[in-house]
């Protein structure tokens, strides 16, 4: 015999559906949405604009009305940001699993407290930092992609300091002794046995940072993104990057053909951020035992 | 004891350079809003009305505005957020169950720039046309923007705290004959209370610290909202406006003081998850 | 027959998260013999094992104090003087553990790690010295031609004697077993025991069991560890 579920049972199963579909729909409009405006500006014309593409590729040619200076500049950004932060990052994520006992433990906190902090202010705080460095060391630096990306690397670090630090420590302890009673050094055993088996952690933190370093705007507005640019020339250069693409022609597009770019350059990072966070995902279930065979 | 290995000092180096950063971004936001200590200034900071050709520099109307928008985002997103974790992880229907778990994870790596950009061009002319006055940037359509933002984010913390109830609790309640909604509502619920809490907060301090959606959401009117159709401005978006100005000016020195709120905010959120974290011990029924 | 000691331990207790395991226990272990140390299980036994290869050292919260002297050739060495590194001093005392935990990687390389971590370079050395210990641990017969796959495809036991002949290839002087045979079946476990017995002409073997009657085959002195204290027993 089935017990008839209460009513108050069947309303909070009601509401929950509710929700969930609620939820699901919501996410089908901004991606339908977003789909039907953008998907018919995705064309060469939308990232090279009159240029050859094959003349803006080799960097002979300025493209003017289209995404690629965006695009290689949010490339650039996103590639020197990572540089700093992948580094740092790895390094004092093993600190804080491998080496740290006691009461240096605490710098956890201040870990956590980086990770709380908003992105605004911490590009408050790369803008702060120029204009000291400006006055008092270098009166060349001006906010640039030099700046952003430094300010980029401190918004993703506690993602991947977590990210290492809980990788390594999910190592189950017969593994973390194996080495070592062999004769191991620490540093042997987190090179050859411990960094080997928390790959896939790691990576897919470093995939996710990667995502964050991509899609952020309010730092890089404040450490000198424009809106017209080009190619990045040098570091202590201004630079074009598509989210503030997107917030820009949102705010003020002076075409039909603006707008319908920045629904395509929505698109793509959109696109870009979905690839990287399925990497992510992938990664995590993948990777773990190749690297012993090679 | 033998002198620590260079490995290990280099290590070090990393983690002590890291963790300085926070207390970086705290000592020149102090600094550079100096100025704004003197003389009784800062607490006219909170009294006056925002009137930079008068003189007169308060931020009450931009602490009103990112309190509006990022309580009415909670507000509308913590109900929806529950009713998905409990589908997701009490209800369980095999095939949408896992859907929206996988739809949800893909929910948190959707730009917030996007975000905003389908607000502007989709919800922003609903709004307006709906209401029949105003441009339809406001209090609520930011709001509902940045619910939809902050939501994956809580029903994940949700359901991981759902998860972590002892299974042998679980299988004492099926023996007692519970169906799995008594189960929720008098083992799980009860026990993950202090999750609960841990997301909320973490999903408040989003919505606080978000920039782009009230940016391009709000209509950013220096002005306290009073009803959901006002336009309002919240601290992030204030500072992301006015950096434009004069370096030497003392409307630029006041997003320093708007950059030491938000870290301070913030700074009490992420002391309050860890706290609460740490009271999770010693959980009993 | 004269014995010969070869582990003398004093005064030596362990704390671990401020919780005693060990209360100044004192024994002397001889060498070229099986010597077991038996007793209630979770009062420290495995824990007394990692105090004399010095592996505590990598547990959070472990603490440990006293004296432990190894003899090493004619030479008494206080392995818990600063002096001592605890690499050098593990290459010297290997260590297995209750359940095979072979690295995810093939049998040669397993069989190698310790010789690569050691620096040995030179391929043919590392060749013959693995296939000597894999004779060793009565393993070589049955791995000889499938080296390269994972040491994961082996069963229980042939992973328990793999992880057996890679703590043998560094030639310990002493071998710490910490339940060799818990994790296999009776069949698996027997083949263990002989190779033991085997062993012990080469090296100094210091067991935990739990099983009577495996103490009872192969043990030639036995340990009782209770309370945290640690004394002579009979063969049970």
């Amino acid at each position: 015999m089935v017990r008839a579920p209460r009513l108050r049972d069947r309303a909070l199963i009601a509401f929950s559906w509710f929700s969930g579909l609620g939820l699901l729909a919501i996410f089908a409009v901004v991606i339908g949405f977003l789909l039907a405006r953008g998907w018919s500006s995705l064309r060469p014309e939308l990232i090279f604009g009159d240029t050859p593409p094959v003349q803006a590729l080799l960097f002979r040619q300025q493209v003017f009305d289209g995404l690629f200076p965006a695009i290689i500049g949010t490339l650039s950004l996103v590639l020197l940001a990572m540089t700093i932060a992948v580094p740092l990052g790895l390094a004092a994520g093993i600190y804080m699993a491998e080496y740290c006992r006691g009461s240096a433990r605490r710098l956890g906190l201040f870990f956590d407290i980086l990770a709380g902090v908003p992105s605004i202010v911490i590009g408050l705080f790369g803008l702060s930092l120029t204009i000291f460095l400006h006055r008092h060391f270098f009166g060349r630096l001006y906010p640039c992609l030099l700046v952003s990306a430094l300010a980029l690397a401190f918004l993703v670090l506690p993602y991947l300091i977590r990210s290492t630090q809980t990788a390594l420590e999910e190592i189950p302890r017969t593994v973390r002794l194996s080495a070592p009673a062999l004769g191991a050094s620490r540093l042997q055993n987190i090179f050859l046995v411990l960094l080997p088996r928390s790959l896939k952690g790691i990576s897919s933190g470093i995939l996710l940072a990667t995502g964050r370093c991509a899609e952020d705007t309010a730092v890089i507005m404040l450490t000198g993104v424009v809106a017209s640019a080009g190619i990045p020339r040098s570091l202590l250069g201004s630079y074009e990057a598509l989210p503030f693409y997107i917030y820009y022609i949102s705010s003020q597009y002076g075409s039909r053909q603006e707008l319908q770019n920045g629904f395509g350059a929505a698109v793509i990072l959109l696109f870009v951020c979905a690839l990287l966070f399925t990497a992510a995902l992938v990664v995590r279930h993948r990777l773990a035992k190749r690297f012993f065979h090679r | 004891m033998k002198p620590a290995p260079a490995a290990e000092k280099l290590f070090f180096g990393a983690a002590l350079f890291s963790a300085s950063i926070s207390l970086f971004i705290l000592l020149f936001m102090v600094v550079l809003g100096l100025p704004l200590f003197k003389d009784g200034f800062f607490l006219r900071l909170f009294t006056d009305p925002w009137r930079p050709d008068h003189g007169l520099y308060g931020i009450s109307a931009m602490i009103a505005g990112t309190l509006g928008v990022s309580f009415l985002a909670l507000v509308l997103a913590l109900p929806l957020s529950l009713g998905c974790a409990i589908l997701i992880s009490i209800i369980r229907p095999p095939v949408f169950g896992r859907l929206l778990e996988k739809t949800v994870q893909f929910m948190t790596g959707i730009p917030t720039v996007v975000l905003g950009f389908v607000g502007v061009f989709l919800l922003v002319p609903f709004i307006r046309e709906q209401f029949g006055h105003g441009s339809g940037r406001c209090l609520l359509t930011a709001a509902l923007v940045l619910a939809v933002l902050i939501a994956p984010t809580m029903i994940l913390f949700f359901c991981d705290s759902f998860s972590r109830i002892p299974a042998s609790w679980l299988r004492a309640a099926d023996a007692l004959g519970c169906t799995p909604m008594e189960k929720f509502r008098h083992v799980i619920l009860p026990n993950s209370l202090q999750g609960l809490a841990g997301g909320t907060i973490l999903a408040m301090g989003r919505a606080v610290g978000d920039t782009m959606i009230a940016l391009m959401l709000a209509g950013n009117a220096v002005a306290a909202p009073h009803a959901l159709l006002d336009p309002a401005r919240t601290l992030t978006a204030h500072i992301a406006l006015v950096v434009a100005a004069d370096f030497d000016s003392l409307e630029f020195k006041i997003i320093f003081a708007c950059g030491l709120l938000l870290y301070a905010i913030t700074l009490a959120m992420t002391l309050l998850i860890r706290g609460l974290d740490r009271g999770n011990g010693g959980r009993t029924w | 027959m004269e014995t010969e000691d070869k582990i003398i331990i004093k005064e030596l207790s362990f704390a671990y998260r401020r919780r005693p395991v060990l209360d100044r226990v004192a024994a002397a272990i001889p060498a070229s013999m099986i010597t077991a140390i038996v007793g209630p299980s979770g009062q420290g036994k495995s824990t007394l094992l990692m105090t004399l290869n010095r592996l505590w050292e990598e547990i959070p919260g472990a603490q440990a104090s006293g004296s432990i002297k190894i003899r090493f050739n004619r030479d008494w060495i206080e392995i818990n003087s600063p002096k001592v590194d605890p690499p050098w001093l593990r290459a010297r005392v290997g260590m297995v553990f209750q359940a095979p935990n072979p690295l995810p990687a093939s049998i040669y390389k397993n069989m190698a790690f310790p010789l690569k971590i050691a620096g040995v370079k030179n391929r043919k050395e590392v060749d013959e010295r693995v296939e000597k210990a894999l004779r060793q641990a009565f393993l070589w017969t049955e791995v000889k031609d499938r080296l390269t796959d994972d040491a994961r495809t082996l069963s229980g036991g042939q992973q328990q004697r793999l992880c057996i002949a890679r703590a043998l290839i560094l030639e310990p002087e002493i071998l710490l077993l910490d339940e060799p045979t818990s994790s296999l079946d009776a069949e698996a476990g027997a083949v263990i025991e002989d190779l033991l017995s085997e062993l012990k002409s080469d090296c100094t073997l210091v067991m935990v069991s739990h099983y009577q009657e495996q103490v009872r085959r192969i043990a030639d002195r036995v340990f009782r560890l209770e309370n945290g204290i640690l004394k002579p027993a009979d063969m049970p």
